[in-house]
C-alpha cells in the first residue's frame, strides 16, 4: 500500500484489533436493528415466495424477465460494502486516487457490454468454471476455474465483514462476545447472521430479489446523500453537482491530484477494475437470466445507469463527510500533530456524516442499515458463488460423478459454512480498508478469469494448452503482490517486512497488489497466445462453438452454442 | 497481438464477395456462420467487420473519456486544476469523477442502439424481446 | 383399485429399487405409472447458482443440457423398466422443492398410489439430508409405498 493508506494503517497497527471508528456513536439503538431486520425480513420473503411458487410446465415459456429488471439486479449486484461504504471512504481518504475507483467499477461495464454480454449469452454455461471447462475441454481448467472462484468469493467477502463490523458498531454497539474487540465481536455476528441466512434461503439472486434489493439500497443511500446535504446547506437538488461548491473548503488533499499516490497507481487500479469487472464469476452469470442477447445488452445498458445512480453520488457524500469530520472531529488529513483519520472512520464516512448532521438516530440508522443490508446480501451471494464451485465443479464433475442432487447439497452447505469460518476469521484483523480488500479480488478476477473469457469468446484458436498456462500464469502473478503486501499484515512473514510493512518496496510499487492486474493481463495474454500457437488447435466443435456465440442469427428459444453445434447430443467431453 | 498465420485454417472463408450488389440481408442469409472463423483481429463475415467496427470505435472513444483526464493532470497539472467557473470543481475532478462514469453511460447507449440498428440492417430479429 | 401410480425419482439408487414394487402393482392393477423428476430448486441454488434457478422457472430448462439430461435419464430408466412389462408409463419433470412438487403432482393428476424409494436415514444424518419420503408421506392423503433401500435393520 502507498504513503497515504501506510501513514493511517501505521497509526492503527497497535490497535488493529481493536479497529473503532472515532466520532462513531457505538451503543445499542433498537429502530436502527428493528430496520435491518426488516430489510433482510423482506429479501427472506420474497426468497420464499420466489422458492414455492409453481412452476408451471416445464416446456412451456413462463414469464421472461426484461430490461429495467435485470438492469436493477445487476445495480443490485454492485451494491456492496465496498460500492456503498468503501468509496466513499477512498474518496475522503485518498482524494484524487479515490476516483480511480469510481471510474475502474463503473466504466467496466461498458467493456463488459462490447466485448462480452451477448457472446457469453450465447455460450449459455452456467457458471465461470463451467464455461473454462467446456471452453477448453478441460477438467484441470474447470479445477483451476472452481479454485479461482472460491477465492475470489473469499477475498471478496473479507472486505464485506469489515464493512458489516464497522458500521454494526453503530446499530448494535458493543456485543464484547468472548473478550474480542467490539469490532471483532460484531464480525462475528454479522457473518453468523449471513450464514444463517443462507440455510434458511439462498435465493437472494433471484432477479425479483435484487430488484428489490437494488431500490432499497438505493433509496437508503440517496435518501442520506440528500438529506445530510440539505440540512448542512450544502445542497438542494443535485448534490452530485452542488458539491463542487465545498472544494474551497476542503483540505486540498481531497482532490489535488497525485498528492499521496502516482499516476502510474491510478492507472493500474482503474485497469484493474475494469478487467475484474469482466472477470468476475458472479457478474456474467446475470446475462443467463434474459431470454435473448438483445435483452442482455440493454439490460447491461440500464444497469449501468443505476450503478451510476450510485457512483455519481460517492464523491458527493463523501465531500459532505469530510467537511463534516473536519469541523467536528479533527483533521481529515495527515498535519504535523495528527495522524488524520483513520482509515476505520473512514469507511464509515457515510453513517459518520449522518451522525455528525444531528440527524435523527431512526434515519442514521436508515442509512446505516442500508450498508448492512448491502453487505449481507453480497456476501451471500459470493458464498453461493463459491459453494457452487465446490459443490457442482469440484465435487460432482471431478470427485463424484455420480453425486445425487441431496448429496451435492450437502457439499454446498458445507462449504458455505466453510467460507462463513475463514472469512471471518481474516476479517478480524483485516489488512485494508474495504475498498482495497475488493480490489485484490478484482485483480484476481482480471488475472486468471477475464482473459480466458475474452480470448476464449473473441480467438477460436484459443485451446486447452494455452488456457491452462495462462491461468496459471494469472494466478501466480496475483499472488506474489499478494504475500509481498498483505500476507505481512497477517502477521506472517512480518520479520521479513520492512517499516512500510511489505516484503519489497519496487514490486509493491510496480506490481501492487490493489492493481496487479495490470501487470497480469498483458502477460496472461501473450502467453495464452504464444502456447495456444505452438500446440495443435482446438477441435472442430469447439471453434463451432465460438462461432455460435458471434453469430447474428437468433438462438432458437431454448439453445445454447452447444446444442446448436452438436445437435442437441448433449455435453461436448472433456478431454483431460 | 500476433498474427495467427502460421496456423493453417482449413475453413474457407465464405463470407460472400457481393461486388455491393447483394443486400446486407442477402449476404446474411448466404453466409455460413459457423464455418467461417472468430478472430478478433480478423473478422471474416460482413456481419463481423461492420460489429467489429462498432466496437473498436466505441473502444476508442472509451480509452479516451477513461484515460485521457488523468494522463492530462499528469502532463499538465497546472491546466488540469483549475476551477471551473459556476459549479466549482477542479476540471480534473470534475471531468473524471463525472466524466468517466457519464461518458461511459452515453457509449453504453450509443451501442445498443447501434447494435440494433445493425440487427435491423440485416434483418435480423430477436422475438419476444423482453420490456 | 390403482388408476394412476406415481413414481417420484431423483435417478438414485434409492429411487431404483422403488421401481419394481411399483411396475409389479402396476400390471397387477392395470394403472398407468407416471415417472416424476423433480429439479430440486434449492440443490440447483446451491450447486449452479440462482440466476440458473431464474431461467428454470421461466421455463428454459432446454437451455440446460445437463439437467435435462439428468432427469430424462431418472424417469427412462422408470420408463424401461414399465416398457419390459408392458405397462403404459408417462414421464415428467418439474422444478421445485421436492416434496411440495411431488404434493401438487399428486393433487392435480389423480394419482392413487404413490410409490417410492428411501435411503432409510437415521440419526444425524436424517436431520442433516433430511427425508422427501417422510414429508410425501405426511403430506399427502393418498396411500404411500416407502421402499427402504436396505432391505435388513441398519
Amino acid at each position: 500500500m502507498t504513503a497515504g493508506i501506510d501513514v493511517a494503517a501505521a497509526a492503527l497497527a497497535p490497535a488493529q484489533a481493536g479497529i473503532l471508528p472515532e466520532g462513531l456513536n457505538v451503543s445499542f439503538k433498537l429502530l436502527p436493528a428493528i430496520l435491518v431486520s426488516g430489510m433482510l425480513a423482506i429479501f427472506l420473503a420474497i426468497g420464499y415466495v420466489f422458492k414455492v411458487a409453481d412452476t408451471e410446465g416445464m416446456w412451456v415459456a413462463g414469464r421472461s424477465i426484461g430490461n429495467v429488471e435485470n438492469g436493477m439486479a445487476i445495480g443490485a449486484n454492485w451494491m456492496s460494502a465496498a460500492s456503498y461504504l468503501g468509496m466513499a471512504a477512498l474518496i475522503a481518504t485518498s482524494g484524487f486516487y479515490g476516483l480511480s475507483f469510481v471510474v475502474g467499477w463503473s466504466t467496466g461495464y461498458f467493456i463488459l457490454l462490447i466485448f462480452m454480454a451477448a457472446q457469453m449469452r450465447r455460450f449459455g454455461k452456467y457458471t465461470a468454471p463451467d464455461f473454462v471447462g467446456d471452453r477448453f475441454n478441460s477438467d484441470t481448467a474447470r479445477a483451476i476455474g472452481a479454485v479461482t472462484t472460491f477465492l475470489i468469493g473469499f477475498v471478496y467477502a473479507i472486505g464485506q465483514a469489515r464493512g458489516m463490523g464497522l458500521v454494526g458498531l453503530y446499530i448494535f454497539g458493543d456485543l464484547g462476545l468472548l473478550g474480542l474487540s467490539g469490532y471483532q465481536s460484531m464480525v462475528v455476528a454479522m457473518m453468523a447472521i449471513t450464514v444463517g441466512y443462507l440455510t434458511l434461503s439462498g435465493m437472494l439472486g433471484a432477479t425479483k430479489n435484487m430488484a428489490v434489493q437494488y431500490v432499497i439500497l438505493i433509496v437508503a443511500f440517496l435518501a442520506g446523500l440528500y438529506v445530510v446535504g440539505f440540512t448542512n446547506g450544502y445542497s438542494t437538488v443535485l448534490p452530485h453537482i452542488e458539491y463542487g461548491a465545498l472544494f474551497s473548503e476542503l483540505g486540498r488533499e481531497f482532490s489535488e491530484p497525485f498528492v499521496n499516490q502516482g499516476y502510474y497507481l491510478w492507472i493500474a487500479t482503474a485497469f484493474s477494475l475494469v478487467v475484474g469487472t469482466c472477470g468476475l464469476p458472479h457478474v456474467l452469470v446475470r446475462f443467463y437470466t434474459v431470454e435473448n442477447e438483445r435483452t442482455a445488452r440493454w439490460s447491461t445498458v440500464w444497469g449501468l445507469g443505476f450503478i451510476c445512480l450510485l457512483y455519481l453520488s460517492a464523491p458527493a457524500f463523501a465531500a459532505f463527510g469530510t467537511d463534516l469530520y473536519a469541523n467536528q472531529i479533527g483533521p481529515v488529513y495527515q498535519t504535523a500533530e495528527s495522524a488524520g483519520m483513520t482509515t476505520a472512520a473512514g469507511d464509515v464516512i457515510v453513517v459518520l456524516a449522518a451522525q455528525l448532521s444531528n440527524l435523527p438516530t431512526w434515519f442514521v440508522g436508515f442509512v446505516a442499515a442500508g450498508g448492512i443490508a448491502a453487505a449481507i446480501a453480497t456476501t451471500a451471494g459470493l458464498f453461493i458463488t463459491g459453494s457452487s464451485a465446490i459443490s457442482h465443479d469440484i465435487y460432482k464433475n471431478l470427485i463424484n460423478e455420480d453425486a445425487t442432487q441431496r448429496q451435492q447439497v450437502f457439499v454446498g452447505r458445507l462449504s458455505i459454512v466453510a467460507l462463513g469460518v475463514i472469512t471471518t476469521l481474516a476479517a478480524l484483523d483485516p489488512a485494508a480498508p474495504i475498498a482495497a480488500l475488493v480490489s485484490y479480488a478484482f485483480s484476481l478476477a482480471g488475472a486468471v478469469l477475464f482473459p480466458m473469457f475474452f480470448l476464449g469468446l473473441w480467438w477460436e484458436n484459443t485451446n486447452r494448452q494455452g488456457a491452462l498456462a495462462g491461468m496459471t500464469t494469472g494466478l501466480v502473478i496475483w499472488t506474489i503482490p499478494m504475500i509481498n503486501e498483505v500476507v505481512p499484515a497477517y502477521g506472517i512473514l512480518a520479520e521479513a517486512a520492512g517499516s512500510d510493512e511489505v516484503l519489497s518496496a519496487t514490486l509493491a510499487q510496480w506490481v501492487p497488489a490493489i492493481g496487479s492486474a495490470l501487470i497480469a493481463v498483458p502477460l496472461v495474454f501473450v502467453v495464452t497466445i504464444a502456447v495456444s500457437l505452438a500446440t495443435p488447435e482446438p477441435p472442430k466443435e469447439t471453434k463451432q462453438m465460438v462461432r455460435q456465440c458471434h453469430s447474428p442469427e437468433p438462438m432458437g428459444q431454448q439453445q445454447t452454442a452447444e446444442d446448436a453445434v452438436t445437435g442437441d447430443d448433449g455435453p461436448a467431453p472433456a478431454d483431460d | 497481438m500476433t498474427d495467427n498465420d502460421t496456423h493453417d485454417s482449413t475453413d474457407e472463408p465464405t463470407a460472400a464477395a457481393d461486388g455491393g450488389v447483394a443486400s446486407a440481408g442477402q449476404a446474411h442469409a448466404e453466409t455460413d456462420y459457423l464455418g467461417s472463423e472468430v478472430n478478433l483481429l480478423k473478422p471474416s463475415t460482413p456481419f463481423m467487420r461492420d460489429h467489429l467496427r462498432i466496437i473498436w470505435t466505441g473502444f476508442a472513444v472509451w480509452a479516451v473519456v477513461v484515460f485521457a483526464p488523468v494522463t492530462a493532470t499528469v502532463l499538465a497539472p497546472g491546466a488540469m486544476t483549475t476551477t471551473m467557473p459556476v459549479i466549482g470543481f477542479p476540471l480534473h475532478y470534475f471531468l473524471v469523477a463525472i466524466g468517466a462514469p457519464g461518458g461511459a453511460l452515453i457509449l453504453a447507449f450509443w451501442y445498443a442502439r447501434k447494435r440494433d440498428e445493425l440487427d435491423e440492417k440485416y434483418g435480423i430479429e430477436h422475438g419476444g424481446d423482453g420490456a | 383399485m390403482y388408476d394412476n401410480i406415481l413414481i417420484p425419482t431423483d435417478g438414485s439408487e434409492a429411487a431404483q429399487n422403488a421401481v419394481e414394487h411399483a411396475v409389479d402393482l402396476a400390471e397387477q392393477y392395470g394403472a398407468t405409472i407416471h415417472a416424476l423428476y423433480v429439479v430440486d430448486v434449492d440443490a440447483t441454488n446451491l450447486t449452479l447458482g440462482t440466476e440458473q434457478v431464474d431461467r428454470i422457472r421461466q421455463g428454459r430448462i432446454g437451455e440446460m443440457p445437463e439437467v435435462q439430461a439428468e432427469a430424462d435419464e431418472a424417469t427412462g430408466l422408470v420408463a424401461d423398466a414399465a416398457a419390459t412389462r408392458g405397462v403404459s408409463v408417462e414421464e415428467h419433470v418439474t422444478a421445485g422443492s421436492p416434496s411440495r412438487a411431488i404434493r401438487n403432482f399428486v393433487a392435480d393428476n389423480d394419482i392413487d398410489l404413490v410409490v417410492m424409494g428411501s435411503h432409510g436415514r437415521s440419526g444425524l444424518s436424517r436431520v442433516v439430508l433430511g427425508s422427501v419420503a417422510e414429508k410425501v408421506l405426511r403430506r399427502t392423503r393418498v396411500p404411500v409405498l416407502v421402499v427402504d433401500l436396505n432391505d435388513e435393520d441398519e
